[in-house]
């Protein structure tokens, strides 16, 4: 990556002038649910980054750039860099779990939730994903998957290493199929939730369906067995905030799979051209860093949401 | 060239720069409340029978009729309505479909909200409806221009309010279309900036036609445009700051027009809110930091001895983030309603408000976390892994060690402030719930996910200051800076306290008693290393030879203001004033104190001081010193008087003010003033820009600083520095001269004389 080094220094770059032009388009489509605006930022945005990886796609490493002084003397500035950037990511996911510890120990459980307590009761995720094999698959896959896909990228290092160029290109192209696989089960299960379940944003007076009263005190849900049913005349749950903290915490971390996932479209077209080799696995390794952070972001928010 | 400037404006299309529209946009723009979310183009909001022109007390028939929109339900209960609210004439309705019910225009807003303007809206008959005739009756005076603004509702007919409803706007008008004041100024400005740069453009071509082919004018402009050299990048940050610089003092200058007078109507009460919204988060996000960045990436990588930054790619790419923002921040401003939230944008309002520009003012602010996300690994990254040898962690220039900390607590506290901005994004668009009570939200989350990244924001931004005036105070007055370590502590101190102390923002917003009287404890001990800090300036000034320079007048100035403007901050960290004083004008001053005469003395200070290194050629001092002394009086007699009006009880973000309060007074002083301040600074920018040709040449070192920036050439070449940069130590007291108190204390010991530093050593 050319722009770690000095040799790069003189010319410039196109790149962060065209990628910046493209996102105010994007939030504005976004904004104005304006699918012109959206596909034209992002197109903008895209010409931007391929122009930045034209200009990086045949650095050889033998001008990588060392820390010098203390503390960090002899280390990669990227490494160092790549550190500081996950502390930042570090405070993102703390921010949503703040939100999240504080609006759901701010409720009542719908387990131990009274009538007089309706409709501010809290309806975990879990409720209606750890109910039954069905629901809970995507997301448990999904955990192996990115576990899986953090190992295979440490295969791909190490081939790079090794100087085996195919079997880089494939392991590298393994995890990306393991990431693409994540975000395919992520919609599957949304969409589940959201369609079959009725778990949604604006789900202001939610009433349990018949079969997902398990667990749900007598009070509200009467009837014995399969028989179970809310009570008549008893207002619902407002589930928006359980939603709404549950589909924006998974969320932000699906944006940060697919934001990985075009980092590693990348090591896959420089691993192709022959980019990787002995000297020059690094850009690897520090890829590999933000991936494994993001799978142990997906390893906290998973037993967070889906479970408990 | 200013003729012709003038002229050209004078020709460009008339303004009204006061508004004669519809008075309350605000309600206007809404809709019926109780049909929340934004507006959708499906829906069609049609009025037919407008006439070109009018006759005097004509009466006009006029027919409303909504298009698209959801299918009607089954069952039939509502159909569609609408508000239309005229700025003059008067309407009524032909039959009972319309009417004048208070209860059916904007959710039950009284009919005052629409002073000025006449108002007709559907009955609880007219609900079932898609069309209504009416009749406009034309004013008694010819020849005015008329603004028809509708408010259509399509109705889902489900009986239930809001959901799958739809609605939309449109005006029409007789006549020219009234802009508001808003748009005005800054089309306005727009104009005048882009007229001032083609006269200049003209002149240059005049006085030399060969520059102007495109061949070489291309490349010019290229090279700005795709730079990464954190010297060109810095340069881009200066005019990006200094430009919205001027555009937030506009705002401010335009509300103190308003506040000038007592009940005052220069402004309407929207405008107000949208011009001190707009201008907190200019003067904040888009001059404050962009010039701090400025700063930081042309002399941090200098002071250091590194070539670049580490990440020059990135480093460019946050700065260009910037002036895209822009595009959303003031988005508004051209489409009907900027923010109107003030700069905190406090929840639930932010999240409910109706003015459109509010969700583009939300997006604006996550390209600005983007961007100073970025520049955070840069700076980070550079300062720990490129000093070069020599620059140890003890001997870094106290400005490097002020970027470090400010820019490590910016860091670690954006990320709150950025996930909470996407709630409100998110609430506002895809109608998620963080903050909306009826669902259990907590409005209190937004205060504390803002304020713990606002209140390390506030030191984010006088840090720098510190940093600068720490260099500026030891050059100037020839000497080290006195108890380096303890500086360096002492920011550490202030980086590591500026985290817990968040909560006193919120001591009247119904916080836990306990919280708030931790918070109370925390925020006074942040005058301890604050004080540590003053003494060593005070301390590094005494006994040394004092050259007065501008920079050292302006370090000077911030010594006395940003003292006054820290012990008024006292004055809120104690529990029981700040019930009294929280949302006065006792807080307008305090924080202008050390916004202005902490971070804006530090920067001015900053670009007299590396001016020379940027240029090669120093300011001129005679307009410097004309320029300090303008603004300086100025500054201080414009935000004093604020102290004994919020004592008095005058409220802050308050559009007016009755007579009776007699704060008139002292209003009108702030506002002359603070045009002042404001028109000195084109002191300085007609300083900067002259300079560059007909200052002093400046050499590598004009004030005798000790530091690596000074060893290069000005201005440094590129790279900046070779291999073999090597910082010697820093000298101790280098010319110190012992003050008669030294002497005195000295001679109590019974020090020799012969210990003290000769005259001779001296120079």
């Amino acid at each position: 990556m050319s722009e770690y080094g000095d040799h790069d220094g003189h010319h410039g770059s196109a790149s962060p002038i065209i990628m910046s032009a493209g996102l105010p388009f994007l939030l504005l489509g976004i904004a104005l649910v304006n699918i012109v605006l959206i596909v034209g930022g992002v197109t903008i945005f895209v010409a931007g980054l391929i122009n930045w990886w034209r200009e990086d796609i045949d650095w050889n490493g033998t001008l990588e750039p060392k820390s010098i002084g203390q503390p960090f003397g002899g280390i990669d500035i990227r490494k160092v860099g790549m550190w500081i950037f996950l502390m930042s990511e570090t405070m993102v996911f703390s921010s949503l779990f703040s939100t999240y510890i504080r609006y759901r120990t701010n409720m009542p459980s719908i387990y131990e939730c009274t009538p007089a307590d309706l409709p501010y009761c809290w309806i975990p995720a879990s409720h209606f994903i750890a109910a039954d094999w069905g629901t809970l698959a995507p997301g448990a896959i999904n955990t192996f998957a990115l576990i899986i896909s953090s190992y295979t990228l440490v295969l791909a290092l190490n081939a790079a290493k090794l100087g085996k160029q195919r079997k880089t290109t494939m392991y590298l192209s393994i995890t990306l199929g393991l990431g693409i696989m994540f975000l395919i089960l992520k919609m599957i299960e949304w969409n589940t939730l959201i369609f079959a379940e009725g778990y949604r944003l604006n789900g202001s007076n939610w009433k349990g369906h018949d079969h997902f009263c398990h667990g749900i005190s007598e009070a509200i849900c009467s009837g014995h067995g399969t028989e179970r049913h809310w009570v008549d005349g008893l207002g619902g749950v407002d589930l928006r905030l359980s939603a709404s903290t549950f589909y924006v915490t998974t969320g932000t971390h699906g944006a940060h799979v697919f934001a990985g996932l075009i980092g590693l479209l990348y090591l896959i077209i420089k691993s192709a051209n022959g980019g990787w080799d002995k000297l020059n696995a690094q850009g690897i390794e520090y890829f590999a860093l933000y991936w494994h952070f993001v799978d142990l972001a997906w390893v906290v928010v998973f037993p967070a949401f889906y479970l408990y | 060239m200013l003729l012709g400037t003038a002229f050209l404006l004078a020709l460009s299309p008339v303004f009204t720069a006061y508004p004669s529209g519809i008075a309350d946009q605000n309600v206007a723009n809404a809709g019926c409340s109780c049909h929340s979310g934004t507006a959708n183009s499906g829906v069609s909001a049609l009025l037919d029978g407008v006439p070109e022109t009018y006759d005097v007390g004509e009466t006009y028939s006029l027919n409303i009729s909504i298009s698209g929109g959801p299918s009607i339900g089954s069952s039939m209960i509502n159909q569609g309505g609408f508000v239309l609210v005229v700025s003059d004439g008067s309407l009524s309705p032909i039959d009972n479909s319309t009417g004048k019910n208070a209860t059916y225009n904007g959710g039950g807003v009284g009919g005052e909200k629409y002073t000025g303007s006449d108002i007709l809206t559907h009955s609880a008959e007219g609900n079932d409806q898609r069309a209504w005739p009416i009749e406009w009756t034309a004013p008694d005076i010819p020849g005015k221009d008329i603004e028809f603004q509708l408010v259509v509702n399509s109705v889902d007919g489900d009986g239930m309010n809001g959901v799958g409803d739809q609605w939309n706007t449109a005006s029409y008008y007789i006549g020219a279309p009234t802009a508001s004041a808003l748009s005005v100024i800054l089309t306005g400005t727009l104009l005048a900036i882009i007229i001032s740069v083609a006269m200049l453009a003209y002149v240059f071509h005049r006085a030399s036609p060969d520059a102007f082919r495109f061949e070489v004018f291309w490349p010019w402009l290229k090279g700005w445009l795709t730079t990464t050299d954190h010297k060109g990048v810095g340069t881009l940050y200066f005019w990006f700051g200094f430009l919205f610089f001027l555009v937030g003092g506009i705002f401010a200058l335009l509300f103190r027009i308003q506040l000038a007078q007592p009940e005052s109507d220069f402004l309407t009460q929207q405008q107000y809110n949208q011009f001190f919204t707009l201008h907190g988060t200019t003067m904040i996000f888009l001059a404050a930091m962009p010039l701090i960045s400025a700063l930081a990436n042309y002399i941090v990588p200098l002071q250091i001895g590194a070539k670049d930054l580490a990440f020059p790619r990135l480093n460019a790419f946050a700065f260009w983030l910037l002036p895209a923002s822009t595009i959303l921040i003031f988005w508004g401003v051209f489409s009907n309603g900027a923010a109107d939230t003030g700069w905190t944008g406090y929840a639930p309002y932010s999240t409910t408000t109706t003015t459109p520009g509010t969700t583009m003012w939300v997006a604006g602010q996550l390209m600005l976390g983007a961007s100073s996300t970025l520049s955070g690994v840069n700076f980070i990254a550079t300062i720990f892994t490129m000093r070069a040898p020599g620059v140890t962690w003890m001997k870094m220039p106290l400005f490097t060690w002020s970027i470090l900390v400010s820019v490590f607590m910016l860091f670690i506290s954006l990320p709150a402030f950025v996930i909470g901005l996407v709630f409100i994004f998110l609430d506002r668009t895809i109608g998620t719930a963080f903050y909306d009570i009826a669902a259990g939200g907590d409005p209190l989350l937004w205060a504390h996910l803002f304020w713990y990244f606002g209140h390390p924001e506030v030191y984010v931004v006088i840090l720098p200051a510190f940093g600068v005036i720490s260099e500026v105070l030891a050059t100037g007055s020839h000497r080290s800076i006195f108890g380096y370590k303890s500086m360096v502590w002492a920011m550490a101190g202030i980086g590591v306290l500026g985290f817990v102390v968040w909560g006193h923002h919120m001591l009247t917003a119904g916080t836990d008693p306990q919280f708030r009287f931790i918070t109370m404890l925390l925020t006074m001990l942040v005058a301890v290393p604050t004080g540590v800090k003053i003494f060593n300036w005070l301390a590094t000034l005494h006994g040394g030879a004092i050259m007065f320079h501008t920079h050292m007048l302006w370090a000077l100035g911030f010594l006395v203001t940003f003292t006054i403007g820290g012990i008024s901050g006292m004055y809120f960290a104690s529990i029981p004033l700040d019930l009294h004083l929280h949302e006065t004008y006792f807080v307008v001053a305090h924080f202008h104190y050390v916004f202005i005469g902490g971070t804006v003395f530090g920067i001015l200070s900053a670009i007299y001081y590396w001016y020379p290194k940027v240029t090669g050629r120093c300011l001129n001092e005679t307009w410097g010193r004309i320029h300090f002394i303008i603004a300086f009086t100025s500054y201080n007699i414009a935000f004093w008087p604020m102290h004994q009006l919020g004592l008095d009880g005058m409220l802050r973000r308050t559009h007016s003010y009755a007579e009776s309060t007699g704060y008139g007074g002292a209003n009108m002083l702030i506002t002359v003033s603070s045009f002042i301040f404001g028109i000195s600074m084109i002191i300085l920018l007609v300083n900067i820009i002259i300079s560059t040709r007909k200052g002093v040449l400046a050499g590598n070192n004009p004030w005798g600083g000790w530091s690596l920036e000074w060893t290069t050439t000005s201005p440094p070449p590129t790279p900046s520095f070779g291999d073999d940069v090597r910082q010697e130590n820093a000298p101790t007291n280098h010319i110190s001269k012992p003050s008669r108190t030294q002497r005195f204390i000295s001679r109590l010991w019974g020090l020799q004389e012969e210990q003290m530093p000769s005259k001779e050593e001296m120079d």
